[in-house]
C-alpha cells in the first residue's frame, strides 16, 4: 500500500514539502473537474493518523491556504503539536483515575462536607 | 456562479439599507427617529440630570391637568404631565427633552409606578426621551409631503443647519433634526414642524431662510409661507367668488 | 351558559367565556403565547387562531367572548395558514439558536414551530437584536429571543404585585425592561422563568447546566416555607438540578417562591455526611457504631426527665414520631418543637392552624394581619391575597412594622399589641370595617408569638377573631402563619411537653433533631447533646454526637403545612456520604438505648403516625372545619406588654439552614438586600 501510494504519487502529484514530523505532502498534477483545483494529499510518516498532521499543513492540506503556513515562525504561548492520544499510556485521564493512581475524594468531590470549626 | 452572486448582492445590500435605519431607500437618510429617541434603558442616555422639580408655572398646570380627571384616576394625565416637563426643560435648559428623574418625579405625583410612565414616554415619539438642540426640526416624510419635496426641505435642513442627518444634534447645539410621520398638514405640503409650529409650503430656499431666521433668534409667523390663507388654493379663491344674482 | 360547537363538539361554557376556553372544554388544544390562564388577556401574539362561522378573518380566540350557537373551527385551511403565517412573522426576529438556548426541548415556540413553522424563511433583512438587561442574580434575560407577549409585565404586575417590568419603546424597538436597571424586588421572579414561553427569561443558576429531557423528575414538596408548595425536583446523576412548581390549585396554583426554588445548591455545602464524636473536647470523625457507642455510654441509665429533645423547622413527621417513641420510651417528657419560642397553643388544632385554608383566602372579605409579612414569610399565600385584593372590596387591616409593602394596599393599624387591644374592646376604627364582613379573616404570624407575652398575644388574636365574627361552625377566621415546613407536622404529632410537668433541672441530655437557629450557647456546659441534622451550624458546632441525616430531597417523608395539609416529598437524590434517613438513625438509637422502636420499615412508621394522629392517613386532602368551640386558648390578653410587634423573618433569602448554606442565596442577599440598590446611581 505504501509502495504504491508512493509510486502514485510520484507519477500522478508532485511533492510540496516535509514537516518537522517526516509526513509527506503532495498536490496532483491536474486540476479535478468538479473542484476546479488540485487534491492535495499527505503519505505519513508512521502508521496513518490523520490527526499527525500540524495545524501549519492542516490549513494547506484542506485547500484554507494556497500554500502552507511557516513552520519555524512560533509564538510563545503555541504548544507542541500532538497526534490524538486516545487509547496509548498518553492520553488524558482525569485527577483520581486509577491509572493515574490518584485517590477520589471520600465525598466524590460533588459536594462540601462540613467540618468543625467551618 | 453569477444568478447566485446577484441573490447574495440583493441580500447584502437589502441588509446594509435597514442596518443603516428606517429610512426609505437612500443611504443618506440614516438613524430615523430612533436617533432622537433612546431605547429601553435609562442608563445608556448620556447626560441625565440628577434632580427635577416643577416650577410654579408648571405646577399650576399640573393641578389643573389633574382636576379633570375623577379622583383615583390620576394616571390619565400623564401625557399632559409628560408635555409639561417637556416645555419646563425648554424654558428653562433650552434644551425640551423628558429625562428619567423627571418621568420618577410625574410618576409620584400621578400614583403610579414609574415605569407605566417610562412605557409612555418611550412610546410615543413626541417625547424626547435623549437631550435635543435648542430648536427641533420635525420634517415629515409620508407620501404627500414626499412626493411634494420633503427630500428637498431634509436637504436644506441638512446644509442651512449643519446637519449630517436624521436624529443629528447640530454642533453648536442649535439645531436637532427628526423624521417624522404625517403631520396632517398635507393640504400645505411639504410641512417642517419647528417645536411646535407647522411651517407649510417650503421648498429648499424657503426652508433655508426659515433655518437662517430660525438662529437669528426670530419665529417667523408659522403657517405658508407662500402666503396663503390657511389651506385656501394658491393665488386665492377659487370658488365663491361672484356673488350670484349681482 | 352558551352552548358552543367546536369542531362539531357542543360543549357549554359559561357567558363571558373566551372562544379559547370553549375550545379547550371540546378537548381541543389551541397554541398560543400570550395567553396564560392566571393572568390577564392581552391578546397581542395571534397564535390562537380560529375560525368562527360567518366571521369574515380568523379571530384571536382568547380574547374573543363566546356566544350562543356560535360555530368554531380550530383545524382548516383558514386557521392553519393563518397560525402559519402568525409563526413566520414570529420568527422573524427570533434567532436560531435553540441549540444553545436553555429552554430547548421545553421551549413553546418550538413546539408550535413543529406543527407551524416553515422549514425556511422568506425574511432577507437583518433580525433586530436587543441588548441583554439585568434583573436580577436569579433571572438571566436573552432579549433577542423575546416574542414580546408580556406575559411576564402582567405577572409582575398582577401576580407579584411589583409593577417594574415594562415594555418600552414601540414597534421594532420595543424592548422589556425595567428601563432603569434594577434586579427586580419580587420573592416570586422565577415564576418569570416558568411563564417564559421562549427563551428569553431563562434561570441564572441553571444556565447551560441541562436538558430537560436528562432529568429525572420527582414529585415532592417545598418545605423551606409553611406554605408546603408542591415542587418538582429535577435530578441528574445524583444531583439537585432545579426545582421547579406542580400545579395545585388549592396550595400554590403553579407558583413558587424563590426560596424554595433556587436554594438547592446549599444541599451540596455544609453537609453533615460522617457521625462526629466528640473526645477531648473536639470533633472527631467516627463510624456509626462509635457515635451509637458515645451516646450509650451517655445516655443510657439516665433517668427520663434529665433527657431532653428538641426538634427543628424542616424535619419530617416520621423522623418527629420516631423521635416521639423513642423519649417516651426512655421515659421522657422533655419535648419542644417550637424552638423559636413562639407560644403556640398546642392544645386544640385550631390554635395552630391556618384554619381559612389558603383556597379559602379568595370567600373572605377581610383580612387582618398581626405581627407578619406574608410576603416573606409565605410568598405564594401572599400572592392570593393579593389577588383577593384585586378582585373586589378586600379591606386589609396591618399590625406591625411600619412601612412594609405587601405589595397590596392595606391599611396599617398600629405596631403593637396596643392596637389589639383596641380591637378587643371594639373601639378601634377597623373594627367596622371587619363588622360589616360576612367572612373576615385573620392571620397572625408565628412571630408575633415568639415574645415573651406570646400566648397573651395568642388569646387576644383569638378573642379579635371571635368578637369579629370570625368564629363560626360554617366558618373559621382564625389563621396561624407558621414559617417553615416542619413546624405543623411536629405540633400535629404533639411534640410538646405537658404543661404540667416541668423538667426538675435543666437536662443532661439533650436529642436535637435538625434544630438549629437558636442560641446554642444556651445550652449547659455539661449537657451531653446529640445533634441529627443536615446542615452544619451553631448547634452542630456544639454537639458531642453528630448523626448526618438527610435533607428534604433526600428521603421518602411527609410534611404538614400551615393548613394542616399533609403532604409527602419523595426521594429524589440519595443523601451524601454515610448519611442516612432520620427515623431509620433513630430507630437504630432506640436499639443500643435499650428502648427498641416497634417499627422497620417505612410502613410500618406511617402506620404509626396514623395511630398518633388519623390526619396523616389521608395525605394531599384537607377538610375544612368551621369552628365548633369557641373558647381560647389559654393565656390572658390582660398581660399584654407594649412592645411593638417584630417580624421573625429579615432576611428572605436566607432564612433557612438549607438557603444559609447556598450561594445562589448569599448572592440574592448581597443584591436585594440593603433596601433596593440603585445600580444606574452606583455607576
Amino acid at each position: 500500500m505504501s509502495f504504491m501510494l508512493r509510486l502514485s504519487s510520484a507519477l500522478s502529484g508532485r511533492k510540496i514539502g516535509t514537516d518537522r514530523f517526516g509526513n509527506v505532502y503532495f498536490e496532483g498534477k491536474r486540476k479535478l473537474p468538479v473542484y476546479g483545483r488540485a487534491r492535495r494529499w499527505v503519505i505519513f510518516n508512521g502508521p496513518d493518523d490523520p490527526t499527525m498532521v500540524p495545524p501549519e499543513w492542516h490549513a494547506w492540506l484542506h485547500h484554507t491556504t494556497p500554500a502552507p503556513l511557516s513552520e519555524t515562525k512560533r509564538y510563545a504561548w503555541q504548544k507542541e503539536h500532538q497526534p490524538n492520544l486516545t487509547g496509548t499510556p498518553a492520553a488524558y485521564r482525569p485527577a483520581g483515575h486509577d491509572y493515574v493512581g490518584g485517590r477520589q475524594r471520600s465525598n466524590g468531590g460533588d459536594y462540601e462536607a462540613w467540618t468543625p470549626g467551618s | 456562479m453569477s444568478g447566485a452572486g446577484g441573490y447574495d448582492d440583493a441580500r447584502r445590500s437589502g441588509g446594509a439599507r435597514i442596518a443603516g435605519g428606517h429610512g426609505r431607500g437612500g443611504q443618506e437618510i440614516g438613524g430615523g427617529w430612533e436617533a432622537t429617541h433612546a431605547t429601553g434603558n435609562a442608563n445608556e442616555v448620556p447626560d441625565q440630570p440628577t434632580s427635577f422639580d416643577f416650577d410654579a408655572e408648571s405646577e399650576a398646570a399640573l393641578a389643573a391637568i389633574v382636576k379633570r380627571y375623577p379622583p383615583g384616576k390620576q394616571a390619565s394625565a400623564v401625557i399632559p404631565a409628560l408635555y409639561l416637563v417637556q416645555r419646563q426643560m425648554g424654558r428653562q435648559t433650552g434644551s425640551a427633552w423628558v429625562p428619567r428623574v423627571a418621568m420618577d418625579l410625574v410618576a409620584e405625583r400621578l400614583g403610579m409606578p414609574p415605569i407605566r410612565v417610562y412605557e409612555v414616554a418611550t412610546f410615543y415619539l413626541m417625547f424626547n426621551t435623549k437631550r435635543i438642540g435648542k430648536v427641533h426640526l420635525q420634517v415629515c416624510g409620508t407620501t404627500p409631503c414626499w412626493l411634494r419635496g420633503s427630500d428637498d426641505v431634509f436637504r436644506a435642513c441638512k446644509d442651512a443647519g449643519h446637519l449630517k442627518g436624521y436624529g443629528d444634534t447640530s454642533a453648536d447645539g442649535m439645531f436637532t433634526l427628526t423624521e417624522v410621520e404625517c403631520l396632517g398638514g398635507c393640504v400645505n405640503a411639504p410641512v417642517l414642524q419647528v417645536d411646535d409650529d407647522y411651517y407649510e409650503d417650503l421648498d429648499y430656499d424657503r426652508t433655508v431662510a426659515l433655518l437662517d431666521a430660525l438662529r437669528r433668534g426670530e419665529r417667523p409667523q408659522p403657517g405658508s409661507a407662500i402666503g396663503r390663507q390657511t389651506s385656501a388654493p394658491v393665488g386665492g379663491a377659487l370658488t365663491l367668488i361672484d356673488v350670484p344674482g349681482e | 351558559m352558551a352552548k358552543v360547537t367546536v369542531d362539531g363538539v357542543e360543549v357549554e361554557v359559561p357567558n363571558g367565556a373566551s372562544v379559547l376556553q370553549a375550545c379547550e372544554a371540546a378537548g381541543k388544544e389551541i397554541p398560543r403565547f400570550c395567553y396564560h390562564e392566571r393572568l390577564s388577556v392581552a391578546g397581542n401574539c395571534r397564535m390562537c387562531l380560529v375560525e368562527v362561522e360567518k366571521a369574515p378573518k380568523p379571530i384571536a380566540s382568547c380574547s374573543y367572548p363566546v356566544a350562543d350557537g356560535m360555530k368554531v373551527f380550530t383545524d382548516t385551511p383558514m386557521v392553519r395558514n393563518g397560525r402559519r403565517g402568525v409563526m413566520e412573522f414570529l420568527l422573524i426576529n427570533h434567532p436560531l439558536d435553540c441549540p444553545i438556548c436553555d429552554q430547548g426541548g421545553e421551549c413553546d415556540l418550538q413546539d408550535e414551530a413543529v406543527a407551524y413553522g416553515m422549514d425556511r424563511s422568506r425574511f432577507q433583512e437583518g433580525k433586530r437584536s436587543i441588548k441583554d438587561k439585568y434583573v436580577g442574580p436569579l433571572v438571566k434575560t436573552i432579549m433577542n429571543r423575546c416574542i414580546h407577549c408580556t406575559r411576564c409585565v402582567r405577572f409582575c404586575t398582577e401576580v407579584a404585585g411589583v409593577p417594574e417590568l415594562g415594555a418600552t419603546s414601540r414597534g421594532e424597538t420595543m424592548e422589556i425592561g425595567t428601563y432603569v436597571e434594577k434586579a427586580l424586588t419580587t420573592e416570586l421572579s422565577g415564576n418569570l422563568i416558568d411563564i417564559c414561553p421562549v427563551g428569553a427569561l431563562t434561570s441564572r443558576p441553571y444556565a447551560f447546566a441541562s436538558r430537560p429531557w436528562e432529568l429525572r423528575k420527582t414529585d415532592s414538596v417545598d418545605v423551606l416555607d409553611a406554605t408546603g408548595c408542591n415542587i418538582r425536583v429535577d435530578t441528574r446523576a445524583g444531583e439537585v438540578l432545579r426545582i421547579q412548581p406542580r400545579t395545585n390549585d388549592e396550595v400554590n396554583e403553579e407558583w413558587l417562591h424563590d426560596r424554595g426554588r433556587f436554594s438547592f445548591d446549599g444541599l451540596k455545602r455544609r453537609r453533615l455526611d460522617r457521625p462526629w464524636v466528640k473526645r477531648d473536647g473536639k470533633l472527631r470523625p467516627a463510624t456509626w457504631a462509635e457515635a451509637f457507642d458515645a451516646i450509650a455510654a451517655r445516655m443510657k441509665g439516665l433517668p427520663g426527665e434529665r433527657i431532653g429533645a428538641a426538634v427543628g423547622d424542616l424535619v419530617d413527621a416520621e423522623a418527629i414520631v420516631a423521635l416521639k417513641d423513642l423519649m417516651a420510651g426512655l421515659g421522657s417528657h422533655n419535648l419542644e418543637c417550637r424552638i423559636d419560642g413562639a407560644a403556640v397553643d398546642a392544645s386544640r388544632p385550631d390554635f395552630w392552624r391556618f384554619n381559612t385554608t389558603i383556597a379559602g383566602i379568595d370567600e373572605a372579605d377581610a383580612l387582618l394581619i398581626i405581627g407578619s409579612n406574608p410576603r416573606q414569610e409565605a410568598p405564594v399565600l401572599n400572592a392570593r391575597i393579593r389577588r383577593r385584593t384585586l378582585a373586589g372590596t378586600f379591606p386589609v387591616g396591618y399590625i406591625g412594622p411600619r412601612g412594609v409593602n405587601l405589595t397590596y394596599g392595606h391599611d396599617w393599624l398600629g405596631e403593637g399589641p396596643e392596637t389589639l387591644r383596641a380591637l378587643l374592646d371594639g373601639s378601634h376604627r377597623f373594627s367596622e370595617a371587619l363588622g360589616r364582613a360576612e367572612r373576615p379573616m385573620l392571620i397572625l404570624g408565628r412571630g408575633a408569638l415568639a415574645r415573651p407575652d406570646g400566648a397573651a398575644v395568642l388569646a387576644a388574636a383569638w378573642q379579635v377573631a371571635s368578637r369579629h365574627n370570625m368564629l363560626r361552625p360554617d366558618w373559621h377566621g382564625f389563621n396561624l402563619l407558621h414559617l417553615f415546613g416542619g413546624q405543623v407536622g411536629a405540633l400535629e404529632l404533639g411534640f410538646v411537653a405537658p404543661p404540667d410537668l416541668a423538667p426538675p433541672g435543666p437536662p443532661q441530655a439533650l436529642w436535637l433533631l435538625g434544630a438549629d437557629g437558636f442560641d446554642a450557647s444556651r445550652i449547659p456546659a455539661d449537657t451531653f447533646v446529640v445533634y441529627q441534622g443536615h446542615h452544619g451550624e451553631a448547634a452542630a458546632a456544639r454537639a458531642d454526637v453528630i448523626l448526618p441525616g438527610c435533607a428534604y430531597t433526600e428521603k421518602e417523608g411527609t410534611w404538614v403545612n400551615t393548613e394542616g395539609r399533609v403532604q409527602r416529598g419523595r426521594l429524589a437524590v440519595h443523601p451524601p456520604g454515610e448519611a442516612r434517613e432520620d427515623w431509620k438513625i433513630i430507630r437504630a438509637a432506640s436499639e443500643v438505648l435499650g428502648a427498641r422502636l416497634p417499627y422497620d420499615t417505612l410502613a410500618a412508621v406511617r402506620a404509626r403516625l396514623v395511630e398518633v394522629n388519623p390526619v396523616f392517613a389521608r395525605p394531599d386532602r384537607l377538610e375544612r372545619r368551621g369552628c365548633e368551640d369557641k373558647s381560647g386558648p389559654a393565656g390572658d390578653p390582660g398581660s399584654l406588654s407594649d412592645a411593638p410587634f417584630a417580624l421573625p423573618i429579615s432576611n428572605y433569602w436566607q432564612a433557612d439552614v438549607v438557603s444559609r448554606a447556598s450561594e445562589t442565596m448569599a448572592e440574592c442577599a448581597r443584591v436585594l438586600l440593603p433596601a433596593v440598590p440603585e445600580r444606574i446611581a452606583a455607576e
